[in-house]
């Protein structure tokens, strides 16, 4: 809620005089309490038909005791009868909690800056220091030790109207206030008028200044740098002032802006293409409550009227670095900036626009990096009423905004022209005025009084916004499987009584994404709720825990919002039959078994790749990775291929995305053989000389694989031996055989072993050696044809043979040999 | 109390306001206590310009002691103004030495009045015409910004007839010269003037440094109320 109130008291309604260059002070203790100055007779007419002249000794402060809605004079100030000035330069503070009034005020009767206090508002100031210089500018704060309230007091003045200087009061509430004097420019002895100090209650003092940039001074062709310094204890340190050094020459003191022209000079006091007014030296510098390393200052540049401009920069780092422009105001002057203890920066200003002067108020929640809200405070004519000369300038060389807890309270200097599309924000005056008339009427209410400059007040009541959420399950967002997501509404609800305005909305945690925001801030009306989307996009497994930080203008900003999810794992189950026995598979042979690849976790498997060790196969998968849903089983073959008999073992190693790690399991098999058996005797006993006699041998496989009979034949060569129709070498299947037919013919004189060989690829037997027996009976005949026989021709005595066992036979000799001939 | 005019004049010429006034309306009876109580003023023999007009009726008294209730000549400064005015009673007298009180104020003022009369070589009635710069704005950084303006002469009260004289004077106002009132185009006043500083004439050609005139105070001009009382001062109008 915007109040702008016309600050002339109702019995006042006779003044007509130029009451410009405003300034105002809150009592922090009292926001009721409230001063303000200008350049105010202590008579409504002292510029009507003679010249401007005090009647009285006291100059008037104007006060209020109900926030600013109703105004009255109190005469305080020191002044001097004929007096042709109330005051000069002036400003009034309240000392802090103290309630104490200073001010600051160049006497009219000499160049001499006063600096004067008193117990309120309404009783008369005593000074109490005095010094040579222009353009006091007052700010104070109160600070408690033991048990006693000190006042802080600083009095920024260009001193002796050369040097940008200090005074520093520790304690002005003293019963002889002490104070040093600081001058500020280490660079050149020449500075401009306004010397503007920021207080932090913690003890950080900024000050900033206007200073020429070379030895030549205050001249048309100067050029000058911004400056500001600081102090971090209540400007008492050892070396005051001196925390801030500039980071390009070193020097005491960081320059925000150096090189600019100076209009000051070369313009005319009330300027007709400025809206009748002067411009240069215009300065404001103001620091965040909440932060003493956040301060914003405006200054002025341009070489004239049409290229003036106030810029409004911004530190972070306690002065050291600035901001470029955040704003730009073309044609103004006046600047003031304050920051309310929400971190709202309030940037007040007069711009001529056309015949106007424009009263602006800018707020802004972003601290004016995005946006602003505009306040049109007064739009009022640049010549009406007449600018006569007489003050140098038409609304004054400073209005006033500060802030006090989260209001901003302000003042400023205005043509009084009751017309009340002058103040489309709205309006009060006290004086008497006839708006249909738009007349200003004097005391009796009748008497037409011109136009003229007026003091205003304005307040803007900053309405607290109060920010709630709902989210469900308390911020729980389930499970989200990585790579997917998982949205949730987190709703945001103003329930206080101003707007709120969302600045930032931060996650601490990168698995849980707040909306994109085109452009900050977010402004939620009082009793408004809107609905963010929170997601939760997990970047790794596990339980996931974070925080949604909505940064706004609650003052309990910024408000916390505990959220978490689970994004689980995926789990690898092996899976096959028998253990992984693949059983007996023959050499040459091959079995496929499945292993079942199982996803028993929640969200998908990735397997990379699956090896097998030894006569193991896996299958052949063309392009990895293979994906398994949850709850789901891969069938994957693996084949047992032994290149060799005997048992076989292996591994296979399954690798996935399973935190585990690879999964493995044995495999193993066996590869049997054929086993070699042979049945049948190989002893022949006696066979009658001359016969032959044939036993058979059933050479059988009875393993579980083909056995290879690669040959069945005697050690040695024997004409008494010999293998009838040898079947070998040959593939015996299992539990076939092959009958190998051993002949003896009995023709040997005396009995002799013989070896029979069978080889095979039975492993455990791989030549089967085997004694055949046998004898020759020599009987009757053979006796008698033994000759014969011994000769071998017993085929001619065949007829005449008896073979009791055998059968006749003749054949070769029965020389021993062995297989390879030797004998 | 003040048993005769001429004692009174220090505190008739330090007071903002002198008016009679009556004590005795307010809730309570007999004499009323230190504090601040409803004045009704019947007469105002002395107010700021502009202030005639909000002293009829009642104004609020801080008094400094208590006084019967009755009708008294209020000698007063101003303590506040908001919606009514509320003054600090400096003394009051006898409404029976009204008589006494009026005359130490025109003596008073009379007393400011002569050597004010007595340094000046020009004492007339006026008009101020345009006010002109006699420097440029860059020369009237750190200096009187001296201006010029045409006075053009409804009345000469003291020194050479003529109908129009140039004023010299500071515009705007100036801090080296806090007394001198800044030169405004359109106020018609009496002007006591003065012969200008040698800074000032130095910026006029040779031939207007003659006819140039410096109100060097405040107290200078006045208005054109106090043209009897001025003349009187001067011996019915003073010539050259």
């Amino acid at each position: 809620m915007l109040t702008i109130v016309n600050m002339i008291p109702n019995a006042w309604s006779d003044e007509q005089n130029q009451d410009c260059e405003p300034n105002l002070s809150v009592n922090p203790a009292n926001s009721n309490q409230i001063i303000g100055t200008s350049f105010t007779f202590d008579n409504p007419a002292g510029t009507s038909a003679v010249s401007p002249a005090m009647s009285g000794n006291w100059a008037p402060l104007f006060y209020s005791n109900d926030g600013g809605e109703t105004w009255s004079l109190q005469f305080v100030l020191p002044s001097s009868s004929g007096d042709q000035l109330p005051t000069w330069d002036v400003t009034s503070r309240y000392g802090g909690n103290s309630g104490e009034v200073y001010s600051g005020l160049i006497t009219p009767g000499s160049f001499t800056i006063l600096v004067n206090r008193a117990p309120d508002a309404e009783t008369q100031q005593v000074q109490f220091a005095t010094v040579s210089g222009d353009q006091p500018f007052l700010e104070a704060a109160s600070t408690s030790s033991g048990g006693s309230t000190q006042d802080r007091l600083f009095v920024g003045f260009n001193q002796n109207g050369t040097n940008s200087t200090v005074l520093v009061f520790p304690d002005a509430l003293a019963t002889t206030p002490t104070f040093t004097t600081n001058t500020l420019d280490v660079r050149w002895p020449a500075d401009m008028p306004p010397t503007r100090t920021a207080i932090h209650q913690d003890g950080t003092i900024y000050c900033a200044f206007y200073s020429y940039d070379n030895s030549g001074g205050a001249s048309p062709s100067s050029k000058r740098d911004v400056v500001v310094v600081k102090d971090l204890a209540w400007g008492t340190s050892a070396t005051p002032f001196s925390a801030l050094v500039d980071t390009g020459d070193g020097k005491v003191g960081q320059r925000v802006a150096t090189g600019i022209s100076n209009p000051w000079y070369n313009s005319n006091f009330e300027d007709p293409s400025f809206g009748n007014d002067r411009y240069g030296p215009e300065l404001a510098i103001a620091v965040d409550p909440r932060n003493d390393q956040r301060l914003y200052v405006v200054y002025a540049t341009g070489t004239t009227a049409a290229d003036e401009q106030l810029q409004l920069r911004r530190s972070e780092d306690g002065g050291q670095t600035w901001s470029s422009s955040l704003r730009t105001v073309p044609v103004a002057k006046n600047p003031s900036v304050a920051i309310n203890t929400l971190g709202i920066v309030g940037f007040a200003y007069q711009q001529v626009a056309g015949s106007n002067w424009v009263t602006m108020l800018e707020v802004s929640h972003d601290g004016f990096v995005s946006s602003f809200t505009s306040h049109i405070l007064a739009s009022t004519p640049t010549n009406n009423p007449t600018p006569t000369g007489v003050m140098a300038t038409y609304l004054g060389d400073y209005i006033k905004l500060e802030s006090v807890g989260r209001d901003f309270y302000g003042t400023f200097c205005a043509s009084n022209s009751p017309v009340k599309a002058n103040f489309p924000s709205g309006i009060v005056y006290q004086r008497n005025v006839n708006w249909a008339t738009q007349t200003l009427l004097g005391a009796d209410g009748v008497t037409p009084v011109p136009v003229s400059i007026d003091p205003f007040f304005f307040k803007l009541h900053v309405d607290t916004p109060h920010i709630s959420t709902a989210i469900a399950d308390q911020g729980s967002f389930g499970h989200a499987c990585l790579g997917n997501f998982v949205d949730e509404t987190l709703v945001v609800d103003n329930r206080g009584w101003g707007p709120l305005h969302i600045f930032k909305i931060v996650s601490t945690s990168p698995d849980f994404e707040v909306p994109s925001v085109l452009s900050y801030p977010l402004k939620v009306l009082a009793g408004v709720a809107i609905d963010l989307p929170i997601r939760f996009r997990p970047t790794t497994r596990g339980f996931r825990a974070g925080k949604i930080e909505i940064f706004s203008d609650d003052p309990s900003s910024p408000h916390v919002v505990e959220v978490s999810g689970e994004c689980p794992s995926p789990r690898l189950s092996l899976i096959i039959a028998d253990k992984g026995s693949f059983g007996d598979v023959c050499v040459g042979r091959l079995v496929d078994r499945p292993l079942l690849l199982e996803n028993s976790g929640r969200c998908p498997l990735t397997v990379h790749g699956i090896a097998a060790t030894g006569n193991f196969i896996t299958a052949e998968v063309l392009s990895y990775p293979l994906t398994i849903a949850p709850g789901t089983a891969l069938p994957l073959p693996i084949r047992f291929q032994p290149t060799s008999p005997g048992a076989h073992t292996g591994t296979i190693t399954v690798s996935s995305d399973d935190p585990s790690g690879p999964r493995t399991i044995d495999v193993s098999g066996r590869a049997p053989t054929g086993r070699l058996s042979i049945s049948g005797s190989t002893s022949f006993g006696g066979v009658s000389a001359c016969c032959c006699a044939d036993r058979t041998l059933a050479v059988c496989n009875t393993g579980e694989c083909a056995l290879h009979v690669t040959g069945a034949h005697f050690r040695r060569r024997s004409r008494h031996w010999k293998l009838v129709n040898n079947p070998f070498p040959a593939v015996l299947r299992p539990g076939a055989c092959l009958p190998l037919v051993i002949q003896y013919r009995a023709t040997e004189k005396c009995p002799r072993a013989c070896e029979l060989l069978i080889e095979s690829d039975d492993p455990q037997m791989p030549v089967k050696r085997m004694d055949v027996l046998a004898y020759t009976t020599w009987d009757r005949a053979c006796r008698e044809h033994c000759e014969d026989c011994h000769k071998g021709c017993c085929d001619k005595h065949h007829g005449e043979s008896d073979c009791r066992q055998g059968y006749p036979c003749c054949d070769e000799d029965d020389e021993d040999e062995d297989e390879h001939g030797a004998v | 109390m003040h048993s005769t005019a001429h004692q009174l004049i220090p505190l008739a010429d330090s007071s903002v306001f002198i008016f009679v006034g009556s004590i005795g309306s307010g809730p309570t009876r007999g004499e009323a206590p230190a504090g601040r109580y409803p004045v009704s003023v019947h007469q105002v023999i002395k107010a700021p310009l502009g202030l005639v007009g909000n002293l009829k009726g009642t104004v609020t008294v801080q008094m400094s002691q208590p006084a019967p209730h009755g009708r008294y000549v209020f000698f007063a400064d101003p303590i506040s103004v908001g919606a009514n005015i509320t003054l600090k009673e400096r003394a009051h007298v006898e409404v029976t030495m009204l008589e006494q009180v009026v005359a130490a104020v025109t003596d008073g003022y009379v007393a400011r009045l002569e050597p004010r009369l007595k340094e000046a070589f020009l004492v007339a009635l006026g008009v101020v015409g345009e006010v002109r710069h006699l420097t440029k704005p860059a020369e009237r950084r750190g200096r009187v910004p001296w201006a010029h303006a045409p006075f053009e002469i409804e009345r000469v009260l003291k020194g050479r007839k003529a109908k129009h004289i140039a004023l010299v004077g500071p515009n705007p106002a100036s801090k080296r010269l806090p007394r001198a009132p800044a030169l405004r185009a359109g106020t018609r006043a009496i002007f006591i003037l003065q012969r200008p500083p040698q800074e000032a004439l130095e910026l006029l050609g040779e031939d207007s440094r003659q006819s140039v005139g410096f109100a060097a105070d405040t107290f200078d001009i006045q208005p054109p109320e106090r043209l009897d009382l001025i003349e009187r001062t001067l011996g019915h109008g003073e010539e050259e």
